[in-house]
């Protein structure tokens, strides 16, 4: 009753009623007859205080339930939908394979993304551990290079039983959590720029950048004499893993690995340099090309208190590796001086006692070859549209270059 | 993407009919636009983000299941954070009964008056929230949600629909809110100044 009186007593005599000067608080004066009223009532001025008082309070107050992990853990929309479709199917018109909608097509392709992501992260593990290259100096324990080359046949459908077999039997909403997990793993950093490929320059001006190169004296026939140079700057990529998100992929899909369980490290980098390396491309008359490139090894640094032989033969034991590629991967025994190459299922590959005076390895497609050879710690690749043999005698004939004199 | 989709897609009106209709993509354009907003009231109330996300989710379900009627003043949005509101504050109260957490917080704000210091400046970061959760629960149903809704960014109107009240009502449900919050908080008390209205 007195809280009615009250009221009464303020909206004759004019004053602003509770709302009023709440809405105050917001959004200033609506009127100039408001704004009057508050600058010669006390009642009022002092109510406004007061609520502005309590405001304030309840905003600060309300302000720490907003932390920061708001802006870092709120679940991603598209994820969240995945999560809801798998709760809802069955339900009316949402279908397990409808791909019929916005958000299914989104969602369906972020998957197809994060599959692609783990079939890439996995097979560049293998490639790092399953070939490391360890320097010749070796004045770190963990810094590799390559020294030799070894060919790895690898069915084109290697991964196929890891998407069969451990993601087909998640439901929709596990694939978007791991897609997520995915996201969380780490970050992946590259100086390169694929979009930014070097001008073509002559070889006098590849050598004032580059330094000394070799070119071949014997070319297949019909192939010009004189090349396009490319010098390729060098450059670095690393690869930073957040530990616990690691562990916690490799606990959820339940793989056999072990090597992260001892690390105390928040994060591991592994980081690839490249030094300078020069391309020369040689063209026939219909534009057939055949490529030399040469390069000092690659430098791959892995942190020091990762155990890379360990993790190698996790990854070794994983069970969706075709014996036979395990087989091959094992038999290369001095693995941390050997650059894996993969081929593909089709391909042959032959290793050679000599490529210009040094041990390589030849490989033969379906419409090429390739030979790559590794001398005074350069690496040395010929490939291209020719013959094996056209390609191995270019190969063979490689010799420093010298400017024809005018 | 949500941006993108707000710019080229109909009102709520439009898309509740289709989800009455059964068109899926209409829920999720609902879904899109309004996930966010309402996960974070939920996160507000209930602190765990995993809980929060399935009250908003479930929010979503009770939508598609049994669409709310085409009224004239039909709103899904305010609907919407109604329903999550509710749930989350729910969910604060059936958490106090199964934790003994409170008295725990109890026993610090006994600490607190002893000592003659702002409770939120003693408890710990963690526990803040926690401590202001548990009062916020405590207020009246449309004090709470009207608190929470205008701290996640929605207008008076908005409010107003969202609670089933005139627009001119809002002002003072706000402002007693957050008088009864302060109060319970303590928050200015131990500084003397206590308020007589």
């Amino acid at each position: 009753m007195e809280a009615v009186a009250m009221a009464e007593r303020r909206r004759t005599r004019g004053c602003l009623t509770e709302g009023q000067l709440r809405l105050l608080l917001d959004a200033g004066p609506k009127s100039g007859a408001e704004r009057d009223h508050l600058a010669g009532c006390r009642r009022c001025t002092e109510q406004l205080e007061l609520m502005r008082r309590d405001a304030t309070a309840a905003t600060a107050a309300l302000a720490r339930l907003d932390d920061a992990r708001d802006r870092t853990d709120a679940p991603e929309v598209i994820a969240a939908y995945g999560r809801l479709r798998s709760r809802l199917m069955g339900d009316r018109w949402i279908e397990p394979d409808s791909r019929d909608s916005h958000m299914s097509e989104l969602w369906n392709r972020r998957w197809v993304r994060a599959s692609g992501a783990i079939t890439a992260m996995l097979v560049m593990m293998l490639v790092f551990t399953a070939s490391p290259m360890r320097t010749v100096a070796n004045d770190f324990l963990n810094q590799f290079r390559v020294q030799k080359f070894v060919a790895v046949t690898i069915p084109m459908d290697m991964l196929q039983p890891l998407q069969s077999g451990l993601l087909e039997n998640m439901s929709d909403a596990e694939k978007a959590e791991i897609q997520q997990q995915l996201e969380r793993l780490g970050s992946f950093e590259t100086t390169f720029d694929l979009d930014q490929l070097p001008a073509p320059v002559t070889l006098a001006e590849a050598e004032r950048q580059y330094g000394p190169f070799n070119v071949p004296g014997d070319l297949p026939a019909d192939y010009a004499t004189v090349p396009d140079a490319y010098v390729v700057e060098d450059g670095g990529a690393s690869l930073t893993l957040n530990v616990g998100e690691v562990q916690a992929l490799i606990e959820r899909m339940n793989l056999p690995i072990f090597a992260f369980q001892d690390v105390t490290a928040d994060t591991l980098t592994f980081e690839v340099t490249t030094d300078p390396a020069v391309v020369l491309q040689y063209t026939t008359s219909d534009g057939q090309p055949l490529s030399v490139v040469q390069t000092k090894s690659p430098r791959l640094v892995t942190p020091a208190d990762f155990d890379m032989n360990d993790f190698r033969e996790d990854l070794l034991g994983l069970p969706f590796l075709p014996p036979d590629v395990v087989a091959q991967l094992r038999a290369v025994d001095d693995w941390e001086s050997t650059l894996i190459i993969p081929v593909p299922e089709g391909a042959t590959s032959e290793n050679l006692d000599d490529v210009n005076g040094e041990p390589g390895l030849l490989i033969e497609y379906e419409d090429g070859a390739a030979v790559l050879w590794q001398k005074d710690g350069i690496l040395y690749a010929v490939f291209g549209q020719a013959s094996a043999d056209a390609v191995r005698d270019a190969a063979d004939s490689m010799e420093r270059w010298q400017p024809i004199a005018e | 993407m949500a941006q993108a989709a707000m710019t080229a897609e109909p009102t709520d009106r439009v898309l509740l009919d289709g989800v009455r209709h059964g068109d899926e993509r209409a829920f999720e354009a609902l879904f899109e636009r309004h996930f966010s907003g309402v996960y974070g009231a939920a996160r507000r109330v209930v602190g765990s983000p995993e809980e929060a996300e399935e009250i908003a989710l479930d929010a979503f379900v009770r939508l598609y299941q049994r669409p709310i009627a085409d009224t004239d003043d039909a709103n899904v949005r305010g609907w919407l954070y109604r329903v999550v509101t509710n749930a989350a504050f729910n969910a604060v109260r059936a958490r106090r009964r199964r934790r003994n957490w409170f008295q725990r917080l109890a026993a610090r704000r006994q600490l607190v008056n002893e000592h003659h210091a702002d409770p939120l400046e003693v408890v710990s970061a963690s526990d803040e929230a926690a401590w202001v959760r548990a009062h916020l629960a405590e207020l009246p149903e449309r004090q709470r949600t009207a608190l929470v809704l205008r701290s996640s960014g929605l207008s008076y109107a908005e409010i107003a629909e969202a609670l089933g009240v005139n627009a001119n009502s809002v002002g003072t449900i706000l402002a007693r809110a957050e008088r009864a919050l302060r109060e319970k908080l303590g928050v200015g008390m131990v500084d003397g100044g206590g308020r007589d209205g």
